[in-house]
This record gives C-alpha cells, sequence and structure tokens, in this order.
C-alpha cells in the first residue's frame, strides 16, 4: 500500500476534494508522518495570505535550474577538456614517431 | 536491415557504459553521494521542492524568507548528503527543513507567543542533533501493533473516552475526521488532538515494561 503523500494529495485533501478512504488515507498518513502535517499546515498559512503555491515554487524551480546549471558547466566541462588534450598529445606523439621511423627514406 | 542492425547494435553497445538513471529517492541519494553530480541532486530536490517550500512557510510565515531557505537548504544538501550516508531521505530532508526555519527564527528573534513555541521545541530537536545525520526516527519506530494485540485491549481501555472513541472509529472503523464528528458530536477540530494523544499514549502504555501493569482510568 502506497504511504506516501505528494504536494498534490495534500492540496486536494485541503480543497475538500477527497472523500471517503481516500480521505481517510490522508488522515492516517497526516498522524503518521510529521513531514506531511508540516507541510499541510504550511499550505494553510499560505492559503491565509492569498498566495497559490505553484505560482510560489515554479520561480524557486527556476532559481534551481539555474544554479544546478551553474556547478555543471564547470565541473562537466574540466574532464572533457584534459580527456581531449590527452587524445591530442598522443595523436601528435604517434603520428612523429610513424614519421621519424616507419616511413621509408628516399 | 544491416543498417538498422547496426544501430541496434551500437546502442545496446553503449548501453553497457551508461549508468542505469536512479529512479527511486534511496537511488538519486546513493548516487549523489557517490559521484557528486549536482544535476542529480537537483532532480532530486526539485521533487520535494514543493513540500520543503510548505515546510518552511508554515514556520517563517513570509515568502521571501521561505525561498530564500528553500535555496540555502539545497546549499546545505550539496555538502551534507556526500558527508552523509542517509538511509529515508524524506524524513531526513524534513528534519533538515525544520531545524534551519526554527535557527533562522530564532535569529530573527520573534517573540511572538507561536515562536515562543517553536523555539521550545527548537531545543527538544538540537538536543537530539545525531537523528539528522542518520535514519530520521519517526513516530512510530517499532511500534508493531500485530505483536501486542493483547496488550493493545488491555491499553486501549486505560485511554479516556475521547480518545478511545476516535481512535477506534479512526483505525478499526476507516472514518474519516468529519464521520467522526458526525457520529460522535465532537468537536472537529479537536479529533486530530484526540487522536495524536491517544496514539501517544498507547505507544507509551506499548513500549511499558511488560509486568508493570497499566494504570486504571
Amino acid at each position: 500500500m502506497n504511504d506516501q503523500l505528494t504536494i498534490d494529495d495534500l492540496r486536494a485533501y485541503q480543497n475538500g476534494l477527497l472523500t471517503g478512504a481516500a480521505r481517510h488515507r490522508v488522515e492516517r498518513l497526516l498522524l503518521e508522518n510529521p513531514l506531511y502535517a508540516d507541510a499541510l499546515d504550511g499550505l494553510e498559512a499560505l492559503h491565509r495570505t492569498g498566495d497559490a503555491l505553484p505560482a510560489q515554487t515554479a520561480s524557486l524551480r527556476k532559481a534551481l535550474h539555474k544554479r544546478v546549471r551553474q556547478s555543471a558547466t564547470r565541473q562537466r566541462l574540466m574532464p572533457l577538456w584534459t580527456t581531449a588534450l590527452i587524445a591530442c598529445i598522443l595523436l601528435v606523439l604517434a603520428v612523429a614517431v610513424y614519421l621519424i621511423f616507419f616511413v621509408p627514406k628516399s | 536491415m544491416a543498417s538498422i542492425w547496426h544501430t541496434n547494435f551500437m546502442m545496446q553497445f553503449f548501453k553497457r557504459f551508461r549508468k542505469p538513471r536512479p529512479v527511486t529517492d534511496a537511488e538519486f541519494v546513493i548516487a549523489y553521494h557517490d559521484a557528486g553530480d549536482l544535476e542529480l541532486l537537483g532532480e532530486l530536490y526539485e521533487r520535494h521542492i514543493d513540500m520543503v517550500y510548505a515546510v518552511c512557510f508554515k514556520y517563517l510565515r513570509n515568502d521571501e524568507d521561505s525561498k530564500d531557505a528553500v535555496m540555502a537548504l539545497f546549499e546545505q544538501l550539496i555538502t551534507d548528503l556526500r558527508r552523509h550516508e542517509v538511509t529515508n531521505f524524506k524524513s531526513w530532508l524534513h528534519s533538515v527543513a525544520r531545524n534551519h526555519c526554527l535557527m533562522h527564527l530564532r535569529s530573527r528573534k520573534l517573540h511572538d507567543t507561536d515562536d515562543v513555541a517553536a523555539f521550545a521545541f527548537a531545543d527538544d530537536e538540537t538536543q537530539s542533533a545525531a537523528r539528522l545525520t542518520t535514519e530520521y526516527d519517526t513516530d512510530e519506530g517499532d511500534f508493531d501493533l500485530e505483536h501486542n494485540l493483547t496488550r493493545l485491549e488491555e491499553c486501549l481501555k486505560t485511554l479516556p473516552a475521547e480518545q478511545r472513541t476516535c481512535l477506534d472509529l479512526f483505525y478499526f472503523h476507516e472514518k474519516t475526521y468529519a464521520d467522526i464528528a458526525d457520529s460522535t458530536g465532537y468537536d472537529p477540530a479537536r479529533i486530530r488532538s484526540y487522536l495524536q494523544n491517544g496514539r501517544r499514549q498507547l505507544k507509551r502504555c506499548l513500549t511499558a515494561p511488560t509486568t508493570a501493569t497499566p494504570p486504571k482510568p
């Protein structure tokens, strides 16, 4: 049995969209997991201020993506550069060895 | 025909070298712990970002502060998840978020009653800081009802009538808060606290040494 709640479950519960077994399930998990109880309290506090959660978290998601990209480019490009550099040096060495030792002298 | 076979072969060949994508929270946590790939952590955090924001809003009651807290928590996760092995990510994230917000409140030095109550809670929490780095011990822990059925019955008898009735209707008859309020006439706002207090007392009674007889009501 699924004992995880999503933020959508909590919002549906808060808006009175759940009935019967679905409502009981949310209430049971609210008692068992303090995370959900805290999140629901937060949703209710947010509701009282007249703000909507999706609008608030959309900008947070953008900020998060930006933060991830910042480090990702720095960290990820480094190994690529080093691999490319090593490959170039090896190629030049191989060509040089071939030209010096294996090309028949005229 | 040959080209299709060739493409398939190449895909199979490259698949051997590609790491499997994590799916569950636990897999994400392990993958990030091992490799430190921020994109993985970002993906994991994004799954829970609404929940974290809601928790922060509960304590901070302010959009700007809550958003700052959500981003500050991500920075904290970047280092903490590399250092510690976290087994229950959701609960761990909750306690980290709650503690962060309570520390923030403390630094803001607000003195209205809600916050004073929250500070008292924070003191309680910081004393068990070790729990942050290991699996967060939820309320229930090793609360195993099935092995304690006989004791459960005895313990239920020791509870105040309202708590006993609420627990019975909620757990044995799977009624919702609204149904319980309808059938008992109790104040709907009190039902959650009857259930919470009842659960707490039941747990205390069930985990007490078996030789001690439960106190009579």
